[in-house]
């Protein structure tokens, strides 16, 4: 500090330091508040994009509900075009397949699933899709497709359900001792249709001889 | 160089730097304050934390819950640090769900939020939301509104994305066929036992083989350790056993107590009531009054009473049982009525009484005199009360006696036995697994085995067995956990071992039976050859409940028999009893409506847990792939 002689050579050097960078540093502050500022808006942008998706995803479960499939179609429509980037997309499209099966319009069902399967980018949902996918493959006999969309993936935390339709599509294909693999793998694992499960694994009969 | 620093620091400069320095120390620890302290934590969830008061609350709300499903004893069956991670695993699911949900993007607006508030009952007055209320009982809370509106905004959205999977969950119909036929299935079946009592008296037991088994046995054949007590006993009973109330003092107390003993006077009344109406004219009022007297000679010529009263009364409330009104106190009618009642004497029948009702004619029916109960009938009563009184207050003052003599004298029960004229009682032998009434008490079991009194041998402290009983105990001899002799169980390692050996039997027989069947036996000819019968059902659902589990649940294992086939299966009851199961037909029962009724209830029970694995597995899968810790010392 000793370079300083007295107050007056200290505050001309302050000055000139800011002669020197102050334009510099008033940019950068500006830039710099600008962008914080700018992130946070986008940040609040699309905060009020999922909201609206949010309170659309609400109104079509009650339309859904009420049986009114003119306006839950009108209102699936919109969020599937304006809000695709949101989860709300994805989520409406499968409560729109589950009423289809209740309908037993498989078809309907099948690309609804199909869509949302590919469109969700959730590993979570992405094995739920393929699941309800799969299984609504089996309940229009596409046997073959269910087992090709589900036989070779990583189960991650879905092992129950995922061997639960295997010992299913196994038992179709008339192959009980694969079936009875995969029923008994799920049956090691949490769940809450334990019952069906054993059941349907009982009855592939395989504990006892026939009379000659 | 002090004085050189106090010279320099006084520029323009210095004090910028000053403020450079203060900045940082004045805003250090300041989240300690925004965020609300209790900052060590018990778990962290992606980098954000789980703090110990967080979990303390929902600890404790835990605690609450358990405690008002199981009542207070429920620590004995769940022990706390289950019910520790029980609680944080749950926090960390709710953390990883929020933020989840949060990252995916589902968000709830303000209006959804308002409307949701506006919904809870706890916050309306007469049905309406009332803001006041709302403030105030999330104020109790320890909660600003701002808060639980945030925290209701986030609750919304988890429900959002949870429910959204729970509820777009189906079955497709050809497995809910599929469950419905299984449920209703039905099959026929014959089957036959071969008893482990059928071969019992074939088998023979060695001496040796028990000697052996016992030997390889030893820890099962021990006998535990024994502990044998002496102790004093303080209690409210033993002390009023003791005392005599002297005549003198049962005469003051009877005296004192005179009040309780009077049994008061008793009048037991009927009346009939001619009605007299204020608003009516004069002429009207004659006309009633005319009726009364009417009556009233009626009465008084002798008619029946109760007749007259259900006939002309005007009481609804005694008019059907006659005019009774049951007994009556004073202060319990209108004052003309009352007076008239407590001037009559038995069977009098008044005249006409007027009240604010209009005419009665009152019959007293009863008249019981105040009696008092004597000194003689009383006095048990009275030598009971005087007792338990007095032992109440001795016992009082005696048991902080006892407890500072038996800790003053913490090597003997004596003088605490002297002192208090106490008799010094043993107990008998017991372990652990306690004993007789007296020492099958928990207090006295763990007591007895304390280290204060088992090891180092001095009195235990006043131990309280129930209310007003204290006890002091003191070792007076143990006796070590020791085997059993052979003798002692040997009769028992027979009956062991000749079960094990007759079960082994049954079992290589009944396999050998199995394999005739196998080979084209029939059932029915093995039966015979057996001497034993043949148990023949048809319709049998999966829930039978009469027919033992094991074989019901075999008989469903079986292959279905075609072509007219029968198949057959095996199995063992826990007796060991072994049944030969020969399965003939399978079908489906008829379903009625009620029946329909309750596969529509079934159908929902199926969807809602094919729904539930599907969040439960959602939910483990994010947990997964997120970074969660958990610091189980700070629990």
């Amino acid at each position: 500090m000793d370079i300083y002689a007295s107050e007056e050579e200290q505050v001309e050097a302050l000055k000139k330091w800011w002669k020197e960078n102050g334009r510099s540093i008033i940019a950068g502050a500006i830039i710099g508040i600008g962008g914080v500022l700018g992130w946070k808006g986008w940040i609040e942008y699309q905060d009020q994009r999922s909201v609206q998706a949010s309170s659309q995803y609400e109104q079509l479960v009650k339309a859904l509900k009420d049986d009114k499939k003119d306006l839950s179609e009108k209102i699936v429509k919109q969020i599937k075009s304006e809000y695709k980037s949101t989860p709300y997309a994805v989520m409406s499209v499968l409560h729109v397949a589950k009423y289809q099966v209740g309908k037993a319009d498989l078809i309907g069902a099948i690309a609804s699933l199909k869509w949302a399967y590919e469109n969700t980018n959730t590993a979570e949902i992405k094995h739920v899709t393929r699941l309800r996918l799969a299984t609504a493959y089996i309940e229009s006999n596409k046997i073959d497709e269910a087992y090709k969309l589900i036989k070779d993936v990583n189960q991650g935390s879905f092992t129950a359900l995922y061997e639960d339709l295997l010992g299913d599509i196994h038992a179709l294909k008339n192959e009980p001792a694969k079936a009875r693999n995969n029923y008994q793998a799920a049956l090691l694992m949490g769940t809450k249709n334990r019952q069906f499960i054993q059941m349907k694994l009982d009855d592939l009969g395989l504990v006892s001889v026939v009379e000659k | 160089m002090l004085q050189s620093i106090r010279d320099k620091a006084q520029g323009v400069f210095a004090w910028v730097i000053i403020i450079i320095i203060i900045i940082p120390f004045a805003l250090w620890g300041i989240q300690e304050y925004l965020g609300g302290g209790g900052s060590v934590a018990v778990a962290s969830v992606a980098g954000e934390e789980i703090t110990q008061r967080e979990f303390q609350s929902a600890y404790q709300n835990q605690l609450q819950r358990l405690r008002g499903i199981f009542g207070a004893r429920f620590s004995q069956f769940m022990p706390e640090s289950r019910v520790k991670k029980q609680v944080i695993d749950q926090l960390v699911q709710e953390k990883v769900l929020l933020k989840s949900t949060r990252e995916f993007g589902y968000r709830v607006g303000d209006e959804r939020v308002i409307r949701e508030i506006q919904k809870i009952p706890a916050f309306q007055k007469n049905g309406v939301f009332d803001h006041q209320e709302y403030k105030r009982k999330v104020g109790w809370q320890g909660m600003s509104p701002k808060l639980f509106e945030s925290r209701i905004k986030n609750a919304l959205a988890n429900d959002q994305f949870s429910n959204g999977i729970k509820d777009s969950a189906f079955v497709i119909e050809s497995n809910a066929k599929k469950y419905e036929q299984l449920m209703n299935q039905q099959r026929n079946f014959s089957y036959m036992q071969i008893l482990v009592s059928s071969v019992s008296n074939q088998v023979k037991v060695s001496d040796e083989e028990i000697k052996q088994y016992y030997q390889k046995h030893l820890d099962e054949y021990e006998e535990a350790e024994k502990v044998k007590v002496e102790y004093i006993e303080l209690s409210v009973e033993l002390l009023a056993k003791g005392l005599k109330p002297s005549e003198k003092e049962l005469t003051k107390a009877y005296n004192d107590q005179k009040d309780k003993f009077i049994e008061k006077e008793k009048r037991k009344v009927s009346h009939i009531l001619i009605q007299l109406d204020d608003t009516s004219t004069d002429d009207e009022k004659k006309k009633v009054k005319v009726l009364a007297e009417k009556v009233l000679t009626k009465v008084k010529s002798g008619g029946n009473f109760s007749e007259l009263a259900k006939t002309y009364s005007d009481d609804p409330g005694s008019k059907e049982q006659g005019g009774d009104l049951g007994y009556i106190n004073r202060g319990e009618m209108v004052a003309e009525f009352e007076n008239a009642v407590f001037k009559m004497i038995q069977g009098e029948i008044s005249g006409l009484v007027k009240t604010e009702y209009g005419y009665h004619i009152i019959k007293l029916t009863e008249l019981v005199e105040e009696t008092t109960k004597s000194f003689e009938s009383v006095k048990s009563q009275l030598v009971k009360s005087i007792q338990g009184q007095e032992a109440e207050n001795i016992f009082f003052e005696k048991s902080e006696l006892l407890t500072n003599l038996v800790f003053e004298n913490s090597d003997s029960l004596e003088p605490a036995a002297n002192e208090l004229e106490l008799k010094i009682q043993q107990s008998d032998w017991f372990s652990r697994a306690g004993g007789n009434a007296f020492s099958q008490q928990p207090k006295i079991i763990s007591t007895s085995f304390s280290d204060v009194v088992f090891k180092n041998r001095l009195n235990s402290e006043p131990i309280e067995t129930s209310t007003n009983k204290l006890i002091v105990l003191r070792f007076k001899d143990s006796q070590p956990a020791k085997n059993k002799s052979l003798e002692s169980v040997k009769k028992e390692i027979r009956a062991t071992l000749k079960l094990e050996k007759s079960k082994a039997m049954v079992r290589v027989q009944g396999l050998k039976l199995f394999k005739e069947l196998s080979n084209g036996g029939k059932l029915e000819d093995i039966a015979k050859k057996e001497k034993v019968s043949v148990v023949n059902k048809t319709d049998i659902m999966r829930n039978d409940t009469v027919i033992p589990n094991i074989i019901v649940s075999s008989v469903f294992k079986s292959i279905k028999p075609a072509n007219g086939k029968a198949t057959y299966s095996k199995a063992i009851l826990p007796s060991g009893d072994y049944v030969l199961i020969q399965l003939t037909k399978v079908s489906n029962k008829v379903l009625d409506k009620t029946n329909k009724i309750d596969a529509i209830e079934k159908n929902k029970q199926l969807i809602q847990s094919i729904g539930t694995d599907e969040i439960e597995a959602v939910l483990s899968g994010l947990k997964k792939a997120t970074d969660v810790q958990i610091f189980s010392d700070n629990l």
